[in-house]
């Protein structure tokens, strides 16, 4: 069923329509919000918080807009709101909460979060950027969205965007190009010797 | 590296070469090492980010549902 009918749905009462549109959008959302945020638990929240007030705010949604379009920049908005409030607290503490949260072996196993020891490097390299770029880097590159869609969900033009997207890739590129270039040369040593064994 | 080689080869990794500029960068990456590199990282950087991601829980969409099950959106 389109986005249209589901909403339609929503809005005369039919309250489990919009379960299909989480279904739908849920990956997404979690993974803008965990890309964003960079902690898994944090990112359910925001994400749960971003599905809540869409619906609470569904009859203020513009048809002409796409629901989707619409979701991120809730999802967005919540993120920076979210990252603003932590950046108040103690750096310190902060980070000796999240590398607690992030290295309990109990809750890696079953969440079998999909990532090595690059990505890991990429995560923390990511979270460096500047809010704006970040965010114009996650929507174009790990959402997949071409730059009219990060446009119109950011609200500035598509040449700010990539301009954004450009100085991100080129910091994370600066950042990473050791660790990059290591890890391709290791891979590639690998295949190499298991092509001769 | 000259910046509009730098933004040829941006331009590249988004897909968005023209024609006459994707002679040039061809060109570019063919002649020129260090282009050449630059272009194979980004690549790379690109590639791996898209890995950054998380397994939605299963309960997801039950407790957002639950969230809003006694709320009527807002008019």
């Amino acid at each position: 069923m389109e986005d249209s009918q589901l909403l339609s749905k929503c809005l005369s009462g039919h309250s489990e329509a919009y379960g299909a549109l989480v279904e739908k959008y849920g990956a997404r959302i979690v993974n803008l919000a965990y890309q964003m945020i960079g902690d898994r638990h944090q990112a359910e929240d925001v994400a749960q918080e971003a599905f809540v007030r869409a619906y609470k705010a569904l009859p203020r949604f513009q048809r002409k807009a796409k629901f989707s379009s619409w979701l991120y920049q809730i999802t967005l908005n919540l993120c920076k709101d979210h990252l603003k409030s932590r950046s108040r607290r103690a750096r310190s503490a902060d980070e000796e909460h999240l590398a607690n949260v992030d290295a309990d072996p109990r809750d890696e196993a079953p969440r079998q979060i999909v990532e090595n020891e690059l990505s890991q490097k990429m995560r923390e390299a990511i979270h460096q950027l500047p809010v704006l770029y970040r965010e114009s880097f996650v929507l174009r590159h790990l959402q997949g969205l071409d730059y009219a869609d990060v446009a119109a969900i950011t609200e500035v033009p598509a040449d700010t965007v990539r301009v954004r997207a450009y100085r991100a890739r080129e910091m994370l590129r600066q950042s990473l190009a050791k660790n990059v270039d290591t890890f391709w040369r290791e891979k590639a040593a690998k295949e190499k010797k298991n092509t001769r064994d | 590296m000259k910046k509009d080689e730098k933004k040829l080869i941006h331009k590249a990794i988004d897909g968005d070469l023209s024609k006459t500029e994707t002679k040039r960068f061809q060109m570019k990456i063919k002649t020129d090492g260090h282009a050449r590199a630059e272009y194979e990282q980004l690549k790379q950087v690109v590639r791996e980010t898209t890995r950054i991601r998380m397994p939605v829980p299963k309960d997801f969409t039950q407790r957002v549902l639950d969230k809003t099950r006694n709320q009527l959106p807002r008019k």
